[in-house]
């Protein structure tokens, strides 16, 4: 058995491997390559890409942007915020879900809606209701709450602005995982609690969480992926005014803010990316499996 | 409330009164309203002129004139975007099926440490940020002369590999290797093995795969933005931003964004409503895993 | 088995390797090796052009060409932003453009390049002949030795004004002498015209003011059109490049002749920025003080930024409808001020923008005070190119018809009539329908105007206009109620430096 199907590999496996290699995998090669060269996009200084090299030039310059550390920064703390926000948001609805019995299709159906729609056209619409509409609700003569107005007009609001948008367009999504999650837990565990005397806190905190935490690994790399990679939501609400651009729009800034535009800069800021969205996201998966192992 | 009526309105989902449930089910309207405020609010909007819509934004339109929404329909050239939107969609998404199937079928029944490792680096592709691979794919595919509707393609199949072989992989895992080797034994050929048995039996996860690169695919931008840019034949959100950016560079033509961007969400809309089943099951197998 | 298998493995594992170390190979070989030029198969030449102002009159003239001399030429109009990745993608694939346009912020890439032809290497002898002829300070050059172009137009821009509105506040017997004195008129007579139509806006009355030394009074009763003014400036200010851009440009020209001295500049020079930027603060905290909105003043505060409220479109809707006396904006907006309101176009014309300059803030040659109150900024924002990498056939025929452009007698009525373009080269004869082109021509006759250092900023002014000046002021100030101070000021030109500074290599 074991030679019939490796006799079969390369004809079944070349197809996409071929199209990983040619979309993935090379650009990511010549990338890093050309991060360490003086790379302005439709040639290389000196003429060939071995007469560019500038050896880790780009990297050291990336830190010395304070755009880029801003950018930096305000990827993570926005990423912290929304990863939490999200993720909450989504286990209440599970849970009130789960709570409110069987006939809840048209709820599950309403917020799950959300994810379906683009971040660009459905982020200029968010612009004109923090702008305009929360401005008129929230403003003096409304409900008088200063921190919901002119959103995308300051960098601190601007940071909830985008994780009220990217919590509507996600928690749908995360909440049909943790309802997959609950359907998945036995009700006999619950019972058993229920006859050691268990309240409900104690029951979710004892019984629900720990059985939860597949599904909660699961939520939080997609969230953390999603959020750290956000680019439409971002340029849709401000395009980067008010420094509030995030990691992916300054690394596209940045050649635009160079004449002759710097794409070896930018690569090598997209390589520090790179690196920094693969420790978060595999320290993640580390750290929640193992307490799914603990649980 | 009488007795009577609350057992009807409890009804036959045995569900009780209790205050508990009432709470949350007004907390679950609640929620859903603001979940739906912003598509209410826009397709109002749609249906007002440009000074209507700035000085009351939250108010009903005074006629319910569809001339903005033909009018934005024109603008983005709604028919054709919806066709090259779809056929693009459609043809990347069989193309990832057919790769990445095949391709974990041979993973998982050719288990070594080399094919561990080929799985790690498509997993690992999942947390490329697109920044880090875009130029130089531009350029890859410029010099292939790929630059094209059919390179696009070609790039979704790639770029959407990782998260596919992965699902796949694991569910292939699940497969019974003593029914592939009763096919074999019936005189079954590789192809005839694959897809008249293998396939049919990973169908869940095959939705899955279907559903989760639809929806990024449909809804990509900066994609189609890079390859095709300014062509003859755009996507859907390519017009819409095109149709921004050409009637009023320098501001915001709500009166021509709101209509374009309430007709753009319809066709997706309307598809999620009639197949809602396999997008919420597409979502669910694809968490388990 | 098992042995073979691995062996197998093994060599498989090898070929693996191979293939990608081949593919990579290959990739980057072809990639980054130098591609010879190969002929276009379905056109002769390419044009990319990078303006959209005169996308469809280009094709139209194009196909003119075509029928003339039997050629196929392929344009490609694409303005925006985007204009400049979309040309480099261009200029990276098989069919890449004989001409393409550039401008002075731009070059430096092309020219590190080699992708684009020195015309005094030129080997059209008529094409040579008419790049020699463009005036020294229109070339297109990095350094100032090349001469890299050929002028599309001139553009320019100050402070737009309906004489109409001029005759109905003075008196139609004082329109002409008011828009003569208020060339020669210093900043401060300037501060105190703004200070007083404000006041008569408000109230019905102000005291007369002194332009150039002579006096004019308010006329006493508001006409139709008076009345309909809510402020002196109809003012953008969610558009950064409206401040950050052009009326940076103004401060940058006390420093700098022209935008290769602005490239060229050392960190001392750019120090110099310091005063003039400062004034220039001053003069955007007058403009801002009295801007125009739809129902009345409109102050600064965040609706004074928000980007439905105060865009580029509400800016020339308000001044179209006569809600302001003054729009500071160029030639550009003349087609969007037609859509709103015909009435307005015949008496529309430039004045110029002033600052509170002193001599010793001035560092360009032969510049004085009086020179710069009385100038407008006139420049070249695009230029044709010649693609050095294509075909020797491609490059002939693509200077060709350039100088059947700029030389024949149909081209040359096609830059003026069908482009609207105000040609490079203009004299007294050339005469607009557009009552702006003709003033920024007499400007240009009377020698009264200034340069786009703005485009030796840094990245060609794709950067400190916008990201640096344009978002202190609209990030930190014009969103704010309350008073600006002289600290404010020198804070906000500080800062700019500072950003410039930053930046510098």
């Amino acid at each position: 058995m074991r030679g019939y199907y490796k006799k079969w590999f390369w004809p079944l496996a070349l197809p996409g491997l071929i199209l990983f290699a040619a979309v993935v995998l090379v650009p990511f090669l010549i990338g890093l390559l050309y991060s360490f060269t003086a790379w302005r996009g439709t040639y290389f200084v000196g003429g060939s890409v071995w007469t560019s090299f500038v050896g880790l030039d780009n990297y050291a310059r990336i830190f010395q942007s304070r755009q880029f550390v801003h950018a930096l920064v305000y990827t993570l703390q926005f990423t912290a915020i929304a990863v939490v926000v999200v993720s909450v948001a989504a286990l209440l609805l599970a849970l009130m879900l789960d709570f409110a019995g069987k006939r809840v299709g048209a709820f599950r159906t309403i917020f799950f809606l959300p994810n379906l729609l683009g971040g660009l056209a459905l982020g200029f619409v968010w612009q004109f209701i923090f702008q305009n509409v929360f401005t008129l609700l929230f403003g003096e003569n409304g409900l008088n709450i200063p921190f919901l107005t002119n959103m995308t007009q300051d960098t601190t609001k601007n940071l909830f602005a985008l994780v009220i948008m990217v919590t509507w367009q996600m928690a749908g999504y995360m909440m049909i995982i943790f309802v997959a999650g609950l359907n998945n837990i036995p009700r006999d565990l619950y019972e058993a609690g229920a006859l050691d005397g268990a309240g409900g806190w104690k029951r979710f905190r004892y019984i629900t969480l720990p059985m939860l935490m597949p599904s909660v690994t699961i939520v939080l790399f997609l969230t953390l992926a999603g959020c750290l990679k956000l680019l439409d939501q971002n340029v849709a609400l401000t395009n980067g005014s008010f420094n509030t651009s995030m990691l992916s729009l300054q690394i596209l800034r940045t050649v635009r803010y160079t004449q002759p535009p710097d794409y070896g800069q930018a690569q090598a800021q997209a390589v520090v990316f790179f690196v920094l969205v693969a420790i978060i996201g595999l320290a993640q998966v580390y750290i929640t499996k193992k307490k799914e192992v603990d649980a | 409330m009488t007795r009577a009526a609350a057992t009807t309105a409890a009804g036959r989902s045995s569900l009780k009164l209790r205050p508990g449930k009432i709470a949350v089910f007004l907390i679950l309207i609640i929620s859903a309203l603001t979940t739906l405020f912003p598509l209410l609010f826009l397709f109002v909007n749609s249906f007002k002129d440009q000074g209507a819509i700035v000085a009351e934004p939250m108010a009903l339109p005074r006629s319910w004139s569809a001339a903005y929404v033909s009018d934005a329909m024109r603008q983005i050239h709604f028919g054709q975007a919806v066709f090259i939107t779809a056929g693009i969609t459609v043809l990347s998404v069989a193309l990832i099926v057919f790769c990445a199937s095949m391709l974990s079928w041979m993973l998982v029944r050719n288990d070594s440490p080399a094919s561990r490792i080929v799985l790690l680096g498509l997993t690992a592709a999942m947390l490329v940020p697109f920044q880090s691979v875009m130029y130089p794919l531009i350029h890859e595919f410029e010099t292939l002369g790929l630059k094209n509707l059919p390179g696009l393609i070609l790039m979704y199949g790639g770029f959407g590999l990782g998260m596919s072989v992965f699902l796949y992989h694991g569910f292939f895992r699940g497969v019974p290797l003593a029914l592939e080797e009763a096919a074999l034994i019936d005189g079954s050929g590789i192809l005839g093995l694959f897809f008249k048995v293998v396939f049919p039996l990973v169908k869940p996860i095959t939705v899955t795969v279907i559903i989760l690169n639809s929806l990024w695919i449909w809804n990509d931008y900066l994609l189609p933005f890079l390859v095709l840019g300014n062509a003859e034949y755009k996507t859907l959100t390519l017009e819409l931003y095109y149709a921004k950016m050409l009637s009023g560079q320098f501001s915001n033509p709500w009166e021509l964004i709101f209509p374009a961007v309430l007709v753009s969400i319809i066709p997706i809309i309307v598809l999620y409503l009639f197949l809602q089943k396999y997008f919420i099951k597409g979502v669910t197998e694809g968490a388990v895993k | 088995m098992n042995v073979n298998s691995r062996n197998r493995h093994r060599a498989g594992k090898k070929w693996t390797v191979a293939a990608a170390v081949l593919t990579l190979g290959a990739s980057l070989l072809s990639g980054c090796g130098s591609r010879e030029a190969k002929a276009p198969t379905d056109y002769d030449f390419y044009i990319f052009n990078g303006k959209t102002e005169n996308a469809e009159a280009l094709d139209k003239v194009v196909d003119r060409y075509e029928q003339e001399t039997g050629l196929t030429v392929k344009v490609f109009s694409l303005g925006t932003t985007d204009s400049a990745e979309t040309l480099r993608a261009e200029m990276n694939s098989g069919g890449r453009p004989a001409i393409f346009s550039t401008n002075i912020g731009g070059v430096t890439e092309w020219a590190e390049s080699g992708a684009i032809l020195d015309l005094n290497d030129a080997s059209d002898p008529e094409l040579k002949a008419l790049a020699q002829d463009v005036p020294e300070a229109l070339r297109l050059s990095v350094d100032g030795t090349q001469n890299y172009g050929i002028p599309y137009n001139i553009e320019g821009y100050g402070l737009i004004v309906d004489t109409r509105m001029v005759r109905d506040l003075f008196g139609a017997d004082q329109t002409q002498p008011f828009l003569n004195d208020f060339k020669a008129a210093t900043y401060d007579e300037f501060e105190t015209l703004v200070k007083a139509v404000g006041d008569y806006i408000a109230t019905g009355a102000a005291p007369s003011v002194k332009l150039n030394g002579r006096s004019y009074a308010f006329v006493a009763q508001k006409t139709e059109l008076t009345s309909q003014l809510t402020g002196v400036f109809a003012e953008a200010g969610a558009e950064k490049w409206t401040y950050g851009d052009h009326m940076g440009n103004m401060a940058l020209n006390a420093v700098f002749g022209s935008a290769v001295a602005a490239r060229t500049a050392t960190e001392e020079q750019v120090d110099e920025l310091q005063a003039p930027l400062a004034k220039l603060a001053r003069t955007l905290d007058l403009y801002s003080t009295h801007a125009a909105g739809p129902d009345g003043p409109m102050e600064r505060g965040p609706s004074y930024i928000n980007s439905t409220t105060a865009s580029y479109d509400v800016s020339v809707q308000l001044f179209s409808s006569g809600k302001a006396l003054f729009l500071k904006q160029g030639n550009w907006v003349y087609p969007n001020i037609a859509k709103l309101n015909t009435d307005i176009l015949p008496t529309l014309t430039f004045l110029p923008i002033k600052l509170p300059l002193e001599q010793s803030d001035i560092q360009v040659d032969g510049l004085t005070v009086e020179k710069f109150n009385r100038s407008v900024p006139e420049f070249v924002p695009s230029y044709y190119a010649i693609n050095a990498k294509v075909t020797k056939l491609e490059q002939e025929l693509a200077q060709q018809f350039l100088v059947w452009l700029n030389t024949s007698k149909e081209g040359r009525a096609a830059i003026v009539e069908d482009f609207q373009f105000i040609p490079y080269n203009v004299d007294d004869t050339v005469q607009f329908d557009n009552e702006l082109n003709n003033s920024l021509i007499q400007y240009k006759l009377d020698g009264d105007t200034l340069s786009n250092p703005f485009n030796g900023s840094p990245a060609g002014g794709g950067y400190w206009g916008q990201e640096v000046l344009g978002s202190i002021l609209q990030e930190r100030y014009y969103n704010r109620a309350g008073a600006w101070t002289a600290d404010d000021y020198k804070t906000i030109a500080r800062e700019a430096v500072q950003g410039w500074k930053d930046v510098m290599y």
